[in-house]
């Protein structure tokens, strides 16, 4: 019974490894696997970034906020993600918001494909506030934002991967500091 | 440091010098090298632990998004560090080290470098002899671990070039250090070698007048060169005195080898003479030895002859022995080494005296040497001179300066004895004398030694005899007691009774006779080994008549109790009738026929035939002391057992006995006894298994001394008697009552001493005195002897008859005690009795119990 239990258990780790980028390179065969690699690309993000809000002692107690806007089914996959995950101390905190909800609140807000038309309001609603945001759509970047995720297929392996491009430059003007690491990182994305 | 020793002194030191320098430096290289290498590891270790954190810091975002191509592609910066050979990057799952086999995430090799991964870092320097050295880091925020490896060709570079570095120094000082101590060290080198130099030169030429030039250092080596000098000028003043001294003692020693010359001369020529000495001793000794080895003279004087031919040596030798008492002398042996010489010329048979011999002076102890004996006209030397004998020598053989003897010795030249041999000759002497006298004295020895063991088996075979006696007569007291009432009341019962019938009277005859027989068988138990006494009665015996009575007395043995058992004896009497009667004790002669009777019954068990046989034998005339003799025989024969050689000739002797238990083994040795008295034999003839003959052999006298039968009238001739009758034992004292009254005598009995005492003195003072007092000897308190004092005491006159069991010892003593006037032997035999008492009586009472003189006045 307990051995059953302990296989069953593993099977559920299993997934949740799966869905953690447990696999390297991994293959997406589904939208819904990329999800979760997004997902998980967004809570390693917030290891690479400085949040000038977030530097003093309240930490501890003021959990890292991420907003999702127009992706309601990512918002799902990020709360699993980084359900009991902490991160220099402070929990996460996942947010569904809508385009007319407070942005500025977030420290990390990923904007949907869906909402491509609205993201230059967005933009211009969030101002200076110092919020990273990250999305998938196509010409993110070009467009004022800070992260964009794609995924392109690998040039050995031959397998589609989930790649990112920063702009270091919105990121500056968002008062962010990213971790130089993060930078060598970046990718740039095909030109379609 | 053996090889060191034997080179020159200049290479020693620059050796020494060559060898310090070289290990001080070698030890400090080797410091330096050491101290370097350890440096260098530490370091080594400390940039490769600083490198793998580099890396690991680098790569962490790369490991965190799972970009393995950007890690690699940073990891290929390590080609520039061309010692280390891999880097391998692990990828940890939420940080931890993901389990099973690790699939590196992202790695790095040179190109010559194989497949393997590096292994888990020890987190230690490395050691000399490692190929390979890894370290590991962890990437930052533990999102995996970075392994890198380097090779050690690095500090191997570094130790070729330090061996170089140290080979090049090394060799450089070496050469300073050489040239530098090839100038340096002939400051001190050079003054020794000078010294050596000159030494040699020294003790090679004996030049001791060469000095070294004088020293201007003040150092050791100065005063080495000073105090060579020094010693070289004593020795030069000493040789020139061992000069003076050698030439002084050669001189001496040539005048010492001379005195020792005349020495040794004088040394041989006394070991010469002792040599001489020496042989002749040891000749002394080995005659000594072996004539002390014999015992008897002849085959000394032979041994001496021997001897002295082949070693003094002599020609010829002979030996004279003296007759002290004809005072002649005879030669008794003579020995020469040359036939030619005739021996036999010097033996004269006859006895001849000293002077006659020409051998006076030996008398006197002279030793004669005749240096020619054609000068000497007596008997022997000329007798030599004939035999051409030249010299001779006469020493005299004396024991306890009485000559017995002369010793001669002749050498055919002339003048031919040293004084040495004299003395030698002289020393022999005493020698063989001595010996001569010890086996005298030894022949002596052993005959006195024969004649001293036959003796004492005569005495062993007597004192047995005797220690036998002593016992007898002990108990023959007891049995004398016991036996006197059977006999007197058999007597008084024959004399008595008028009513007996014949029978009667045989069988009380028979009684009284056996009785008596035991009476003398325990008088002569302690007796029978003594000669015969006078006091013993010796009567005419008829030995037929013995026999008869003899087998009357033997018979229930061999026929009554022989038939009993189912045994058959057949009894022969062969009796000559013509036999003359022998002198002799009859009951003896019967006790000793019945036992050798009952013998011949024991020695048959199975029954057989007895003869009984009496005969004359008289030996032919001409047989010198038993000439004409006849002897009267009485032969006992049976075809019994017999005995063996042995039994026969121990049968006689006391306690020697075939029967067992039975047996006392006193029989036959009483027989023997018997036949001793009687001044005849006993002669036996046995076979075993067929039988014995025992003879008894008795000399037939003509004068034979008998006494006159006993008078059959035993009261004749005297009165009536009043006696008293003291004896402890009361059967005898009433047997004695008896007896007496029988012949009419008042008696008046008293059972001991003091009581009889007391009833004599009651008798004398109511004036009625015994006429006889008989007495026992041994009673208690107031014994025989005691009691018949007092009475003679108060009664000199009244006669006292002792009456004792111990009887014939007190005859034995000697006469009779001077208190007893009569000895009367247990068994009272009647006759004797009344033969005693007519004796005793005989003088006429004059005064009967008169007053006492010395008690009257």
């Amino acid at each position: 019974m307990r051995r059953l239990l302990l296989s069953l258990v593993r099977c559920g780790s299993a997934l949740t490894l799966l869905a953690s980028l447990s696999c390297v390179g991994a293959t997406l065969d589904s939208d819904g696997v990329e999800r979760q690699i997004k997902a998980a690309y967004l809570f390693n993000f917030a290891k690479y970034v400085t949040w000038p809000s977030r530097v003093q002692a309240d930490q501890e107690t003021t959990p890292l906020r991420m907003g999702v806007v127009g992706d309601p089914v990512f918002a799902e996959d990020l709360k699993k993600a980084v359900a009991g995950k902490k991160i220099g101390g402070s929990p996460f905190e996942v947010l569904t918001l809508a385009p007319h909800d407070d942005l500025g609140q977030c420290h990390i807000l990923f904007v949907g494909a869906a909402e491509q038309n609205r993201w230059a309001s967005i933009l211009a609603k969030l101002g200076k506030a110092h919020v990273l945001t990250v999305s998938d759509m196509d010409r993110f970047t070009e467009r004022g934002g800070i992260v964009r995720l794609f995924a392109r297929p690998h040039p050995v392996r031959q397998e589609r991967t989930v790649l990112f491009q920063i702009n270091a430059d919105a990121a500056r003007a968002a008062g962010l500091k990213v971790s130089s690491k993060l930078l060598q990182l970046s990718k740039d994305p095909p030109q379609s | 440091m053996g090889i060191l020793q034997n080179l020159s002194i200049r290479r020693q030191q620059m050796l020494i010098v060559l060898m310090t320098s070289s290990a001080a430096l070698l030890l400090a290289c080797a410091a330096f090298v050491i101290y370097d290498i350890f440096t260098f590891r530490d370091g080594l270790e400390k940039k490769l632990s600083s490198l793998a954190t580099l890396v690991g810091n680098a790569t962490e975002a790369a490991v965190e998004f799972n970009y393995p191509d950007e890690a690699e592609k940073f990891l290929a910066n390590l080609r520039h560090e061309k010692h280390i050979v891999r880097a391998y990057l692990y990828r940890y799952e939420h940080g931890v080290p993901s389990k099973g086999t690790e699939e590196p995430f992202a790695l790095y090799r040179r190109d010559y470098a194989d497949e393997r991964p590096p292994p888990r870092a020890e987190n230690r320097p490395p050691r000399f002899g490692d190929t390979y050295f890894t370290q590991s880091a962890r990437i930052a925020n533990s999102v995996g671990r970075i392994d890198i490896e380097s090779d050690l060709g690095e500090l191997y570079d570094r130790l070729g070039k330090y061996f170089s570095i140290v080979t090049l120094v090394l060799a450089a000082s070496l050469l300073v250090a050489f040239v530098l101590s090839a100038r340096l060290q002939r400051v001190i080198s050079d003054p020794i070698l000078h010294l050596a130099a000159v030494a040699r030169a020294i003790s090679v030429d004996k030049n001791y007048s060469v000095r070294l030039p004088a020293a201007v250092r003040r150092d050791e080596l100065g005063q080495l060169t000073d105090g060579f000098n020094e010693m070289l000028a004593q020795i030069q003043a000493r040789e020139a005195a061992l000069k003076g001294a050698q030439s002084d003692l050669e001189l001496r020693v040539s005048e010492r080898t001379q005195e020792l010359q005349q020495e040794i001369v004088d040394r041989k020529r006394a070991e010469v003479a002792l040599q001489q000495q020496l042989t002749r001793i040891s000749l002394l000794n080995s005659i000594t030895r072996a004539i002390a080895a014999r015992q008897d003279l002849e085959s000394i004087v032979h041994v001496v002859l021997k001897q002295l031919e082949d070693h003094l040596p002599q020609d010829c030798g002979a030996v004279f022995l003296h007759d002290v008492e004809a005072r002649t002398v005879r030669a008794v042996a003579c020995q020469g080494k040359d036939s030619r010489l005739d021996q036999n010329a010097l033996l004269f048979s006859e006895p001849h005296t000293l002077p006659e011999a020409g051998l006076e002076a030996c008398l006197q102890g002279q030793v004669i040497a005749v240096p020619d004996t054609a000068q000497k006209p007596a008997l022997v030397w000329s007798k030599l001179a004939a035999a051409g004998l030249g010299s001779a020598v006469a020493v005299p053989l004396n024991v306890e300066s009485e000559l017995f003897g002369v010793l001669l010795s002749a050498r055919a030249g002339l003048n031919a004895f040293s004084e040495e041999e004299i003395e030698f000759l002289r020393m022999l002497s005493q020698q063989v004398a001595l010996a001569a006298h010890q086996a005298r004295l030894h022949t002596q020895l052993q005959r006195a030694y024969n004649e001293l063991r036959q003796t004492q088996q005569t005495v062993m075979q007597q004192e047995r005899l005797r220690a036998l006696g002593q016992m007898a007569s002990g108990i023959a007291h007891d049995i004398n007691n016991a036996l006197s009432p059977v006999i007197v009341y058999a007597e008084l019962l024959l004399q008595t009774e008028p009513n007996l019938s014949g029978s009667s009277i045989k069988n009380l005859e028979i009684i009284r006779t056996a009785g008596q027989d035991i009476a003398h068988i325990v008088a002569r138990m302690r007796e029978f080994y003594r000669k015969r006494e006078e006091t013993d009665a010796f009567n005419l015996v008829n030995l037929n008549k013995l026999a008869g009575q003899v087998i009357d007395l033997t018979r229930p043995r061999w026929r009554s109790i022989a038939q009993a058992s189912g045994l058959v004896i057949d009894l022969q009497v062969d009796l000559d009738r013509k036999l003359p009667d022998v002198v002799g004790n009859e009951s003896e002669l019967r006790e000793a026929l019945t036992n050798l009777v009952l013998n011949a019954v024991d020695a048959m068990p199975a029954g057989g035939k007895l003869t009984v046989r009496t005969l004359l034998r008289k030996w032919p005339s001409g047989r010198g002391a038993d000439d004409g003799q006849a002897f009267a025989v009485i032969e006992v024969c049976d075809t019994g057992v017999g005995m063996d050689e042995a039994t026969r000739q121990r049968c006689l002797e006391p306690f020697f006995s075939t029967k067992g238990q039975r047996g006392t083994g006193l029989g036959l040795a009483m027989v023997y006894g018997i036949m001793e008295r009687h001044e005849g034999t006993i002669e036996i003839d046995s076979h075993p298994g067929r039988g014995s003959t025992f003879r008894l052999v008795l000399p037939v006298k003509k004068t034979a001394r008998a006494k006159g039968p006993l008078s059959n009238d035993l009261m004749q001739g005297l009165r009536q008697l009043r006696i008293l009758c003291i004896d402890d034992e009361p059967l005898i004292r009433e047997a004695m009552r008896q007896i007496l009254e029988f012949g009419h005598h008042k008696v008046e009995l008293a059972d001991g001493g003091q009581s009889g005492l007391d009833c004599f003195r009651a008798g004398c003072e109511k004036n009625d005195p015994f006429d006889v007092v008989i007495t026992d000897l041994g009673m208690p308190y107031l014994d025989g002897r005691q009691l018949a004092a007092k009475l003679k005491a108060e009664s000199p006159a009244t006669p006292v008859i002792m009456l004792t069991g111990w009887g014939n010892l007190m005859k034995e003593d000697g006469e009779l005690p001077a208190e007893v006037d009569g000895i009367l032997s247990k068994p009272p035999r009647m006759s004797e009795v009344y033969e005693l008492l007519r004796k005793v009586s005989q003088p006429p009472r004059l005064e009967p119990c008169a007053p006492l003189p010395a008690a009257g006045s």
